[in-house]
């Protein structure tokens, strides 16, 4: 199997002025056209999913935001009695998770879903059908998530929800358990962003945008993904252990069980963190594209700055201490977490002030639209918030205003700063695009000094509030402490927030008109690839490029794509289609079918929510039944792909002739289960922190060597998973000369072994008299257990699906990518198996 | 001094009032002026360079002839955003690093250990002796020696808490499981307040405490007091009060020197000598204890204390006096 | 290493790569040596895990250094390599930084305090 796709390597005809064929363009459009009415949900193209999607995400802050409103109120005054401490412990809570994980992450995500393609000069993203199911389980998830508070039944614990507080002995209501399993159906339509944004950054660029050419947000989004897929398992992964312990008894938390309440905290914070960058990030890449095109010239220092954001991702990693240092952590330790939160300093640096220096280079500046002014707006604000952000990386300083409300300030100021003033650049300069109308220059203007002004008003004195010693999440304070005044003046500076964005929202009202045929156009006169003239279907043609802003270098362009001289000016057959190319030179390598409308994307996330959600209500059989539906529909979306070259090539524009069809690693489909596979691994990483961080904080809890199973009992599971993996290689290399009798047989044998492996890891130690409650070592060993069953219970599914495909001859050697998939999460689970097995057998006994 | 400075720049804000009794700007500890020496060294530096930025971008925006060559270049990207930065940093860092170094060097043992047991959500108090042996215990109201060292042992076996009194020292977690320390120094003698500073649920908002810092002979003297057993009825109406007390109160609370030995809430052998009530949320009088035994459930809603609306008004009274007479 | 991807990111990656390594040993050393404070051993007066951590950040820089020279030396000679060995070199530079910064405390600050 090669590495590399079978490419066409002749070079390709210039784009001649040649014209058409009569009715390519009508084709075109009838194959991207969406369905009517009530129909057009099921729609997958990115162009519907994206506008749902930040429409939804915009809601969200909405709400939020007048939780927050909600708060301020009752924080004006003194003693106040609005709102009792109940309520206003779950306001607090709510206002965080809603804004953190259904606002910011899916915003920023819902940019990138409607404008990445375009700006890759892409038709779609590779896995529409994805992209529709992470949209309609969050929403769904996170509006039923949301109406919890109307029932009284929202989460009291902190948007971070620490234990014990939030263990059962002290939250015995169904409010936690929201929160956890709630976040869930959340933290899945992230990842699945991610892999998909992944994949489309990587492998479905325009033909010519080698790696130098790809446009900042695109590389800021590609780290996204990166830092989306190493740290958003750890949270579930801690989400998970407190759901366990809350529901079975397994002491992860509780420290009279060998637990360790700075466990959930460690898990939290080394996704916590990340999560502001996951924020952050975007934001600054959305900067990094209105600047230069506000600017009229090209960003100064591109080199420097994706430099700059591949190092904040990486360094991002590496802070999740820091909001740990008043938990007595030994100092050494959280010196190195100081350092490397002065090093993720230096690289937000580089950003400010390449953009500062592509200002001053600017030829067109001047009068200052109100996209720019959003921008002077987040300079003012995200500069101060990052210097503050220095102040409490030193240790001593924030021993002081950790949990007050300088913190409070603090991280306002880098968010909505660093996020929300880009988002509303970004709304008033991608609109027309969107829209047949461009929004309101004037009614921007009242919306921006409405929020620049409102935002320090209320934020700014919240420093010295915190310095004069109110801490955090009070619902109240005494009069005689002195602190009215300062609320006062935040509270009045909330409504004037409250006030700008009403304004925003009235305008969009106003001028906003969905149209993907009839936008406003390149009212800004850019330079990058989203802004040429497109419709439904992206551009008329995919264009080859030769420069990072291709509307400004390449003359005559426009009118060149327009007139579909360049790569895939139809619709093959009558479907949507895209281009794949390389990774490194974005060479055309073959043409990606993309499914268009479909129900069951919209019905598995129904499907998915509805699980989760009577999960937490304990309804178990309708639970089960909803999970039921969401396999079922995935299978039947599934079903329909991979059918293998049944077509010959296809005619791809500029003389070139591409395949259909990849096999092997150089699909799309095999790069996004690499990415998965790079999820599973994360999760596991976060499970063997959990074992090892348990016995360090409680070795009391550990066994002795003797205590330990037999080591029969490993071997036996170590053989029986090797055992497997080999069957599954034995049947790839026999499908590959067209005799399918190894896999038919092979497969429920392969799951057989894998499934005994994990039961004899379990019996083995249940021999031992060891049950899950007993300790958190006992605890962990059995979660570690437990998750590989759950991949095992994956592969099976799997692995019977990909049987059942090819008893219906939908699987052969030129067309098996549920065969590769299946295959490189099979031999990943036996690697992970043997890691687990290890780990709790053989470093155990060395540690004991 | 710096702080001075600021207390008279936001003495001029009408909420500065009472700023000072909990308030990082007004150290009156050993820890605490680090702290704010370090907050305004790196205040100044933050503000400079904030105004710096701006300054710059103010200079990009208007383009004036000559600027736009230094400005819009890498040369500049290069030297403000890695060089300066990491000039600035590396002498934040040593700064920083030296000064954590400092405030963690053990020096003097602590001339007192005080063990410090958060509740949801009150303090429960207890000083130890060398032998880590509890001379005896309080609740919500610390005395310390001022002057010298004194060393806070934290624990929590509910959820978790934080020790913070801002005019003395930096907080420290209490965590279930684990066992901090924190050393504090008052200069002089003062009262400061805390206030628990880590969302441990319903009534966060309401866990206060008060730490007195007195002179050394004063310290003793109070210390003595407080090992002494309760003070004997002196009348008739004080013996009632004690035996509504006995029968309503004793199987939660402890007088010691009395048969009431309850260990779940705060132990009251001395708590009419304590500053407030309630942690920090009520005044110390009679009234007020009144107020609390019939009504806790109004004033700190959820707390473990039920509201003792079915004594009579007669019984509330005498209890209040009992309890107040208990200096 | 014939994988174009491979070939293209690592020496990029390289560098944090080796800081993320140094970072996760360094803490996880740290962790459990104040942990477990009786099995706490010395050498010259200072405790041989503070001298494994200063050893590793000079074995960190070593090998960003290494990796800098030897893997771009290896870049594909496409256009774009100019572009690559730029972002590189600056990754390099910047996980250099944060190792030395993050093993400096290792000689200021009281290990387990």
């Amino acid at each position: 199997m090669t590495a590399r796709a079978a490419t066409d390597d002749r070079p390709a005809k210039p784009a001649g002025p040649a014209p058409r064929p009569d009715g390519e363009l009508a084709l075109l459009r009838q194959a991207w056209r969406p369905p009517r009415g009530w129909r057009g949900l099921a729609e997958v193209n990115n162009n519907y999913v994206g506008l749902l999607y930040i429409g939804t995400a915009m809601l969200f802050f909405v709400l939020a935001g007048v939780l927050a409103l909600l708060m301020r109120t009752q924080l004006a005054v003194p003693d106040n009695d609005l709102i009792g401490h109940d309520l206003y412990n779950q306001l607090f809570t709510m206002h965080g998770t809603v804004m953190m994980f259904l606002f910011a992450v899916p915003a920023v995500e819902a940019v990138a879903v409607l404008i990445l393609p375009n700006m890759l000069g892409a038709r779609d993203l590779p896995f529409p059908r994805l992209s529709a199911y992470a949209y309609w389980a969050y929403a769904v998830g996170g509006i039923v998530f949301f109406c919890s508070i109307f029932a009284g039944l929202a989460p009291q614990g902190g948007w971070f929800m620490y234990p014990p507080l939030t263990s059962t002995a002290y939250s015995p209501a169904i409010n936690a358990d929201l929160w956890l399993l709630g976040i869930g159906f959340i933290e899945i339509s992230a990842i699945a962003g991610a892999v998909e944004l992944a994949v489309g950054i990587l492998r479905t660029r325009a033909p010519g945008m080698t790696l130098d050419r790809i446009p900042v947000f695109a590389w800021v989004m590609l780290v996204f993904c990166g830092m989306v897929v190493i740290a958003f398992p750890a949270v579930i992964v801690g989400t998970a252990l407190l759901e366990l312990e809350r529901a079975f008894g397994l002491p992860f938390f509780i420290a009279d069980k060998g637990g360790d309440p700075l466990l959930w905290q460690h898990l939290f914070w080394f996704f916590g963190h990340p999560e502001v960058y996951i924020i952050f990030l975007p934001a600054a890449g959305m900067v990094s594209m209105i600047v230069p095109a506000m600017a009229g010239r090209p960003l100064i220092g591109y080199r420097l700055v994706v430099m700059a954001v591949v190092a904040t991702g990486f360094f991002s990693l590496g802070l999740w201490l820091h909001h740990m240092y008043t938990t007595g952590i030994p100092q050494l330790s959280l010196s190195f977490a100081s350092a490397s939160s002065m090093a993720v300093a230096v690289p937000t640096g580089v950003q400010v002030f390449a953009w500062i220096a592509t200002i001053a280079a600017a030829v067109r500046l001047r009068p200052l639209r109100v996209p720019t002014l959003f921008l002077l707006g987040f300079f003012f604000v995200f500069v101060l918030g990052g210097l503050t952000g220095v102040m409490v990386a030193v240790v001593p300083f924030d021993m002081q205003v950790h949990d007050t409300y300088f913190i409070v300030a603090h991280l306002h100021y880098v968010l909505f700063g660093g996020m929300v003033f880009p988002l509303f650049a970004a709304f008033y300069y991608w609109t027309p695009l969107f829209s047949r109308r461009a929004l309101s220059e004037r009614a921007g203007r009242w919306a921006f000094w409405l929020m620049f002004i409102g935002f320090n008003v209320a934020f700014f004195p919240m420093h010295i509030t915190g310095l004069v010693g109110m801490p955090r999440r009070v619902y109240t304070y005494a009069d005689s402490y002195g602190w009215g005044a300062l609320n006062m003046v935040s509270t009045l500076g909330a409504y004037v927030i409250a006030a700008g964005v009403l304004v925003f929202v009235v305008d969009l009202i106003r001028n906003f008109r969905p149209s993907a045929d009839g936008n406003a156009g390149n009212v800004w006169h850019a330079g990058t690839l989203e802004w040429l003239p497109s419709g439904a279907h992206g551009p008329r043609s995919i264009p080859e490029v030769t420069g990072r802003e291709p509307l400004w270098d390449q003359p005559g362009l426009v009118q060149e794509v327009e007139a579909g001289s360049h790569y895939l000016p139809g619709a093959h057959l009558g479907r949507r289609t895209t281009l794949i190319t390389s990774a490194i030179d974005a060479r055309p390598e073959y043409v990606l079918q993309l499914p268009g409308p479909g129900w069951t994307p919209l019905v598995a996330a129904l499907g998915t929510a509805g699980f989760f959600l009577l999960l937490t209500a304990k309804m178990m059989v309708p639970s089960a039944l909803c999970g039921a539906l969401a396999v079922a529909m995935i299978v039947r979306w599934l079903w329909d792909a991979d059918t293998g070259a049944r077509w010959p090539h296809a005619d791809a524009g500029r003389g070139r002739q591409l395949p259909l069809h990849c096999e092997g690693p150089a699909s799309h489909s095999w790069w996004a289960t690499a990415i998965l596979v790079i999820v599973c691994a994360s999760l596991f990483g976060a499970l063997v922190f959990t074992y090892l961080f348990l016995w360090t904080t409680s070795p009391e809890a550990w066994p002795a060597p003797s205590e330990l199973p037999g080591a029969a009992w490993p071997l036996a599971s170590a053989a029986l998973l090797l055992g497997s993996s080999a069957l599954v290689a034995w049947a790839g290399r026999r499908l590959a000369r067209e005799r399918h009798g190894a896999l038919r047989l092979g497969m429920p044998l392969a799951i057989a072994l894998a499934g005994v492996a994990v039961a004899l890891e379990v019996q083995g130690h249940w021999q031992t008299g060891l049950r899950p409650q007993d300790s958190a070592y006992a605890a962990a060993v059995y979660a570690l257990a437990g998750f590989q069953g759950t991949l095992v219970i994956v592969l099976c599914a799997i692995g019977l699906f990909t049987v059942a495909r090819s008893v219906a001859g939908r699987l052969g050697p030129a067309h098996r990518a549920s065969l590769h998939v299946m295959r490189l999460l099979w031999h990943y689970t036996v690697a992970q198996g043997l890691a687990g097995l290890a780990l709790v057998h053989v470093l155990a006994r060395q540690l004991g | 001094m710096p702080y001075r400075v600021s207390i008279a720049v936001f003495a001029a804000l009408p909420s500065s009032a009472a700023a000072g009794v909990q308030s990082v700007l007004d150290p009156k500890g050993l820890h605490a002026d680090r702290v704010a020496d370090m907050g305004w060294v790196m205040f100044a530096g933050a503000a400079l360079i904030f105004i710096g930025v701006l300054a710059v971008l103010a200079v990009a925006l208007y383009q004036p002839p000559g600027w736009r060559g230094r400005l819009g270049s890498r040369g500049f990207v290069v030297a403000a955003g890695i060089g300066l930065p990491i000039v600035v940093l590396s002498a934040l860092l040593f700064y920083a690093f030296g000064t954590a170094a400092q405030l963690s060097r053990a020096g003097m043992p602590p001339a007192v250990r005080i063990e410090v047991s958060a509740e949801m959500w009150w303090w429960r108090v207890r000083y130890l002796d060398s032998e880590d042996g509890v001379l005896f215990e309080t609740a919500n109201d610390i005395r310390i020696p001022a002057g010298q060292p004194v060393e806070f042992v934290l624990k929590s076996d509910n959820v978790i808490h934080s020790f913070w009194v801002p005019n003395l020292a930096g907080k420290v977690d209490m965590v279930p499981g684990h066992v901090n320390r924190l050393r504090a120094q008052a200069h002089e003698p003062g009262r400061f307040r805390g206030q628990c500073a880590e969302y441990c649920g319903a009534q966060h908002a309401k866990m206060m405490f008060e730490v007195q810092a007195m002179a050394a002979a004063d310290f003793q003297a109070w210390t003595a007091a407080q090992r002494l057993p309760a003070r004997e009825p002196g009348d008739a109406r004080l013996l009632a009060g004690k035996r509504y007390f006995m029968r309503a109160c004793a199987q939660c609370h402890t007088i010691r020197g009395t048969a009431a030995a309850g260990v779940q809430g705060p132990d009251l052998t001395h708590v009419g000598s304590r500053s407030s009530l309630a942690a920090g949320v009520l005044d110390n009088n009679i009234g007020s204890l009144a107020g609390w035994i019939a009504g806790s459930q109004h004033i700190k809603p959820g707390n473990a204390m039920p509201s003792f609306n079915q004594l009579s008004g007669e019984g509330l009274r005498a209890i209040a006096q009992y309890m107040e007479s208990l200096q | 290493m014939h994988n174009p991807l491979l070939r293209a990111f690592a020496p990029l990656l390289a560098g944090p790569l080796v800081w993320a390594g140094h970072f996760l040993f360094v803490y996880a050393l740290n962790g459990v040596r104040c942990a477990r404070p009786g099995m706490e051993e010395y050498w010259l007066g200072i405790a041989v895990a503070s001298w494994a951590i200063g050893l590793a950040g000079v074995l960190a820089l070593a090998a960003i250094g290494w990796f800098h020279r030897h893997l771009r030396a290896r870049l594909p000679a496409s256009g774009d390599a100019r572009f690559l060995r730029s972002v590189a070199g600056g990754l390099s530079l910047l996980s250099a930084v944060a190792v030395i910064w993050q093993t400096l405390p290792v000689l200021l600050v009281p290990a387990c305090g």
